[in-house]
């Protein structure tokens, strides 16, 4: 089991600059089947993908004049660990540059792009995904997911463990989706979260002017905080269901059409209070909203 | 001659001066400690199964834990053994209520991960070793690294665990045979 | 007898002196005579070893201890805590001063407490910051920290990424602008207190972000 453990700062791939025609992108190792894989620099579009095999392939294409840099932790035996920076030539379009990277189950990934669409399909290992613009879409089942964006959109569709989704101005949706430890954040994008079987444990939501809903089942003992300054809130929630509700907003309203409590009007008769709990096992819902609306109503 | 009463011994009250200044608001004092414990502490942290954002997280509780209560820290053991039992406590807490954590992470920014020049096959040994730690079960591996790692007594490690010793033996057992599979893969 | 090899668990357990005097004899008698079993048991042993030989320090990032730093003060209130030299302030630690302040409010008259914004730690007992003066100086000056650091980077950004920057920035600004007026007129106001503390973090956070985005020149 001994690996030679060589000089590493090293190009794997030294694509001849062309003048012209795209490049060709085939790069393939045997990996472990918790290998960690980095990638970042100038590329459009970028496929994550599990495999089944103990190897990791990074292919594609990639405009004129494309340099890899990169190497692995170790050029012999499975490789553990991979970086991979795609550099253009100077002023050159990242149009061209469209990758594939199909890594095993359990692989990490980390990302960080310029503007580029990313998705990741059925990697559990971890992702940790860096993006400017374009957008990230994810499904599966990453026991961790950390996503930051300025304005490109980020869906999740699956399970996790443990999700920090921080945007500028990109709307954040969470679909089909649950975990233990969620935290979303936004400035003036739309959160959209709707659990599916599996719920959330501890979530985390908040906007500065960008609205949030959650449409979708509250675990029981889940402990869910809404935190916004202008954005409308708007939670449906399904009857009947154990729940404990704290929301107070400084000037917006709140509206309750999901049980028969009332509103109260707030501190010095500005803004509305609305406190609540039914059942035992409880799920826990605190709202906290500067001049945004609060809504709860029924899931259809 | 005239004996000396050595209450505690002179590196022992120089940590307490320490931490007294440190209790009264001396800044400055506490970040001594932090900048002296923390690297023990993260690599408790890391090593229990976190990503490095989880382990920082959970570095910064301890540290805060530790300045609530470092007026109860008394001298009787070492100031960074105090401040490891609350590191270790506070991490098995957190873990009891987790599901599986994320392996251990390639360093970010850690050039050694690709330029380091050497031929040291203990290096490349430590990282497999490491690697197959992190890939070990949630429970068999709190109890090899609590042991194997850092030392503690299987009776310890129960009390500090909510379980009963013989389970901490079995899942030690159980995490060296996983790792030896894992590393003569 | 030789077909008999203890399993790696079992010789694990007799390598620690755990087997009852039974099976630790029985185990004894077949290492004496099988090879295989004998570099097994020194494989265990050998794995022991390279654990309790692992370093056990690993260096956290320096963010950390902005953090820590942030939520101490948070607890002991900006006047009792001697700041170091550096400008600085991390995440949190000025929203956390305007908390205090209003913390400071809340003890002397009735009032309720903000859970929704306990986060674990509770405010202590603090006499009264400076004031809110105090608060902005040192936001406007990490502010200008990061700003400073951003500019210097600039040309690492795209216009679309300045506008977008500039945007968020310009709706957070409006709505830090907002909560304070409000907290002007009800300093006792706990929730109102949490969310201006919010709206700084988000604005903190949002650059730390976009200075971690800028690709690497």
């Amino acid at each position: 089991m001994s690996h030679r453990f060589a000089a590493l700062a090293l190009a794997l791939v030294a694509l001849p600059a062309l003048a012209s025609a795209q490049q060709k992108v085939d790069i393939r190792r045997a990996a472990t089947p918790t290998v960690s894989v980095r990638l970042g620099g100038h590329f459009a579009s970028l496929a994550v993908t599990q495999w089944a095999h103990d190897s990791i392939a990074l292919t594609g294409v990639v405009g004129p004049g494309t340099r890899f840099d990169g190497g692995a932790l170790n050029p012999t035996g499975p490789v553990q660990g991979m970086k991979f920076f795609v550099e253009t030539a100077q002023g050159a379009s990242t149009a061209g540059n469209r990758l594939e990277l199909r890594v095993p189950r359990n692989a990490r990934v980390w990302v960080k792009a310029g503007s580029a669409d990313i998705t990741v399909d059925g990697v559990a290992g971890g992702l940790d995904l860096n993006i400017m613009g374009g957008s990230v879409r994810v499904t599966g089942k990453p026991r961790e997911l950390l996503v930051e964006s300025m304005d490109g959109p980020v869906t999740f569709t699956g399970y996790t463990d443990f999700a920090r989704l921080k945007t500028a101005a990109g709307d954040i949706t969470v679909t089909e989706g649950g975990g233990i430890d969620l935290h979303l954040s936004t400035v003036s994008g739309a959160i959209r979260v709707a659990p599916g079987e599996r719920d959330f444990q501890r979530g985390r939501f908040e906007s500065v002017t960008g609205p949030i809903s959650y449409t979708g089942k509250l675990d029981r003992g889940a402990d869910l905080r809404f935190d916004t300054h202008s954005g409308a809130v708007d939670l449906r929630l399904p009857r009947p269901s154990n729940l404990e509700m704290d929301a107070l907003t400084i000037t917006g309203t709140i509206e309750n059409a999901w049980s028969s409590s009332r509103p109260i009007a707030g501190r010095e008769g500005r803004g509305m209070e609305l406190g609540f709990s039914s059942g035992s096992a409880v799920a826990r819902v605190s709202i906290r909203s500067f001049k945004g609306n609060v809504r709860i109503s029924p899931a259809p | 001659m005239t004996a000396r009463l050595e209450l505690v011994p002179e590196d022992r009250s120089a940590e307490m001066a320490l931490a007294r200044r440190a209790v009264a608001g001396d800044e400055a004092a506490f970040e001594t400690i932090y900048r002296a414990n923390a690297g023990r502490v993260f690599g408790l942290c890391l090593r229990m199964g976190g990503s490095r954002e989880r382990a920082t997280e959970l570095t910064q509780d301890v540290f805060v834990h530790v300045w609530q209560r470092l007026a109860s820290w008394r001298g009787d053991s070492a100031l960074s053994s105090w401040i490891y039992r609350v590191a270790v406590n506070l991490v098995l807490s957190n873990v009891r209520g987790e599901q599986r954590r994320l392996t251990h992470e390639m360093p970010e920014d850690d050039p050694k991960y690709l330029q380091a020049e050497s031929r040291n096959p203990t290096t490349e040994h430590r990282l497999d070793l490491e690697q197959a730690i992190a890939g070990l079960p949630r429970g068999a591996r709190t109890v090899f690294v609590l042991h194997d790692v850092e030392g503690y007594q299987h009776a310890e490690i129960a009390t500090m665990t909510g379980t009963a010793e013989g389970t901490c033996r079995a899942q030690l057992h159980r995490a060296r045979r996983l790792l030896m599979e894992a590393l003569n893969r | 007898m030789m077909h008999d090899h203890p399993d790696i668990e079992t010789l694990s357990a007799y390598g620690d002196g755990e087997l009852p005097a039974l099976a630790r004899t029985r185990v004894d008698a077949h290492v004496a005579q099988c090879t295989s079993c004998r570099g097994a048991l020194a494989q265990v042993r050998a794995l022991v070893a390279s654990a309790a030989a692992l370093p056990p320090d690993a260096e956290p990032p320096e963010a950390a201890w902005q953090e820590i730093r942030a939520r101490i003060r948070r607890e002991a209130g900006p006047r009792r805590v001697r700041r170091a030299r550096r400008a600085w302030i991390g995440v949190g630690a000025l929203a956390a001063a305007a908390v205090v302040l209003v913390a400071g409010n809340l003890l002397s008259r009735p009032g309720r407490s903000d859970k929704h914004f306990a986060g674990g730690t509770s405010a202590a007992v603090a006499a009264l910051p400076a004031g809110l003066a105090s608060v902005d100086r040192n936001y406007v000056a990490s502010i200008a920290e990061l700003r400073g650091t951003l500019e210097q980077q600039g040309r690492s950004l795209s216009p679309h990424t300045v506008r977008v920057l500039e945007h968020s920035l310009a709706l957070i600004d409006t709505a830090i602008a907002e909560a304070r007026a409000a907290l002007a007129a009800d300093p006792a106001n706990a929730a109102l207190a949490g969310i201006l503390s919010a709206q700084y973090e988000h604005k903190l956070g949002l650059l730390q972000r976009v200075t971690k985005l800028v690709p690497a020149t």
